[in-house]
């Protein structure tokens, strides 16, 4: 026998239609869960059977972006009632608004301290979101840059545009500093690195950038 | 009929060793309906992935119980490898499996003793207890602990096994095998233990399936699904595995499965030590999960299938982590069991179904 763990986007709307066919299809309802995106709330549906080849396929769908300020999720309970632990679970962990659970706890299913605690997205999380997030603008910034210098490569590799092309001077006056664009630069050079150690090397460039400035307008 | 009464059962109870609370509604001596809470003790340990890295995690997750400890690390494990594609040797993979099912033994006795106890057999409750040890004690001659084993990272396990040492482990069980039989002419051939639990907290194959039953708990009413049937890692290569069935649906049958399920357990470790490879226990592995990747798995815990998922962010920690353990999914089952009972059966029927809070308040 053998195994498949699929995922699938659903929308909101489609949930109730879904678990009705899946459970007049004879599928098990394995779980129901909840992940902090970085827009709402994504809720995962699963559920389980085995196909006509043998396979045993856990099928996931996911509802992208759900908003719990103005959105109420449709209880599953009518058609599995194994999922009311589920959907206690995801109002008093996550703060979604379930309907028509058929054993509801109203919030004191946890017994928690505060209101939504899983909901609340640490300083860790935002850290590590913000660092994939620089990670990926600096691998696509490396990937521009190296598709650049391709085009230039093959741009010195005509002659005759070579020839046309004026050579440049020697010693090129100073460019003025913008600090803006060197900044983007040093942010995207120290994406990946730990945030702490991107901190200080951060302090440092500023102080360097200063001087620079400082020098540039005292040799004008 | 007498009036409906409301009597709270637990979270503090003689025959629950965890935190499980039940508001009974009785007439007379008869339950009419029953509304479970848990919650008392919810430790948020998903949240830590936010802490915690993908190696640190492990040791996170075999703490989210102490019974099912290596399952949990497992389970994680097998998730997170095929979140970055990690291929584990195959000897690491029969290892895993032996310690996972020598886990289940002794959950299995663990839950029988509790279960003799409940039903107050005490000799029987000492006896189960005392075969336990002797599987702590491989566990303590294997991995150096007997409930928090570590033995399992990302991309295979932390030590190896002797074959010779494999051998002796497999000696053992077949002298625990001989003394296990007595215990279980006890439970299945004693008079005593029959007229407390046959017909007692009956359900049909129809309503286990309805209710989305797993583990023994479903099987005892001939729902045929084990999660090691579905062949994933050293589960794959045995030559030949039936899930353990019984279509009688009461106690009886839930401890008639889990007796069979220990000597089905030490006969799978034979024979995976017969034919275990000699191709490397594995190495942690180096890789980071990609962003947005999503993962979802499934493993035989002791106690029934336990789900896992997890969702990287291109970190070294994961964004989410969610283990949804057998007993949230058993719930549903436990309050139709119970609902029509005598209530001096209330405390058999919680724990035929062998719940474990410690592992829903994760």
């Amino acid at each position: 026998m053998a195994f498949q763990s699929t995922f699938t986007p659903i929308e909101l709307g489609d949930l109730l239609n879904l678990t009705r066919a899946k459970h007049d299809a004879g599928y098990r309802f394995a779980q129901m869960l909840c992940a902090m995106a970085d827009e709402g709330i994504d809720l995962v549906y699963s559920f389980i059977k085995q196909d006509d080849e043998g396979t045993w396929q856990l099928e996931n769908y996911v509802i992208g972006g759900y908003d719990p300020a103005t959105q109420t999720v449709p209880s599953v309970t009518g058609y599995f009632l194994s999922a009311f632990p589920f959907e206690n679970e995801a109002h008093d962990l996550f703060g979604v608004k379930v309907e028509g659970n058929k054993i509801d706890f109203a919030g004191r299913f946890y017994q928690v301290a505060m209101d939504a605690p899983m909901a609340v997205i640490s300083p860790e999380q935002k850290a590590a979101r913000e660092k994939a997030a620089r990670i990926a603008a600096a691998k696509a910034a490396k990937e521009a840059k190296a598709k650049a210098a391709a085009a230039g490569e093959a741009g010195a590799d005509a002659p005759a545009q070579a020839a046309a092309e004026p050579k440049p001077a020697a010693q090129p006056a100073a460019a003025p500093i913008d600090p803006e664009a060197e900044r983007a630069a040093f942010e995207a050079k120290i994406a990946g690195v730990d945030p702490e150690k991107a901190d200080r090397m951060r302090a440092a460039f500023e102080v360097k950038l200063k001087k620079r400035i400082e020098a540039q307008k005292g040799g004008e | 009929m007498g009036k409906a009464t409301v009597i709270p059962f637990g979270p503090q109870h003689p025959v629950l060793p965890e935190p499980l609370h039940l508001d009974l509604v009785v007439e007379d001596e008869r339950v009419i309906e029953v509304i479970p809470q848990i919650g008392f003790i919810h430790r948020g340990l998903e949240k830590l992935v936010e802490k915690r890295d993908i190696h640190q995690f492990i040791y996170v997750a075999e703490r989210i119980c102490g019974i099912c400890s290596f399952g949990h690390s497992l389970g994680y494990a097998e998730t997170v490898e095929d979140l970055m594609g990690v291929e584990v040797p195959k000897r690491a993979q029969y290892l895993r499996v032996i310690w996972h099912e020598l886990s289940r033994i002794h959950s299995h006795l663990l839950w029988m003793g509790l279960g003799a106890d409940a039903f107050g057999f005490e000799a029987l409750f000492m006896h189960c207890w005392r075969l336990r040890e002797r599987i702590l004690d491989i566990f303590e001659a294997t991995t150096g602990g007997r409930v928090i084993l570590s033995a399992v990272n990302i991309g295979g396990v932390n030590r190896d096994i002797e074959d010779s040492e494999l051998y002796a482990i497999v000696d053992k069980l077949e002298g625990i095998r001989g003394e296990y039989h007595e215990i279980c002419n006890a439970f299945v051939n004693d008079y005593s233990v029959a007229s407390r639990l046959v017909g007692v907290g009956y359900l049909s194959q129809e309503e286990a399936e309805a209710l989305c039953m797993v583990g023994p708990f479903a099987r005892a009413s001939n729902v045929a699904y084990d999660c090691r049937m579905l062949g994933r890692g050293g589960y794959g290569d045995l030559e030949n595995f039936q899930p353990i069935l019984s279509d009688e649906g009461d106690c009886y049958a839930r401890v008639k499965v889990r007796a069979a399920e220990v000597e089905q357990s030490i006969d799978i470790i034979k024979e995976l030590v017969s034919k275990i490879p000699h191709d490397g226990i594995g190495e942690k592995s180096k890789l980071t999960p990609a962003d947005g990747a999503m993962a979802s798995n499934v493993l035989e815990q002791p106690r029934g299938e336990c789900y896992y998922f997890a969702r990287g962010n291109g970190t070294k920690n994961l964004d989410r982590m969610r283990m949804r353990t057998p007993t949230s999914q058993n719930l549903a089952g436990m309050v139709k069991a119970l609902e029509g009972c005598e209530l001096a059966d209330v405390p058999n029927i919680i724990l035929t179904i062998d719940p474990c809070i410690s592992c829903c308040e994760r």
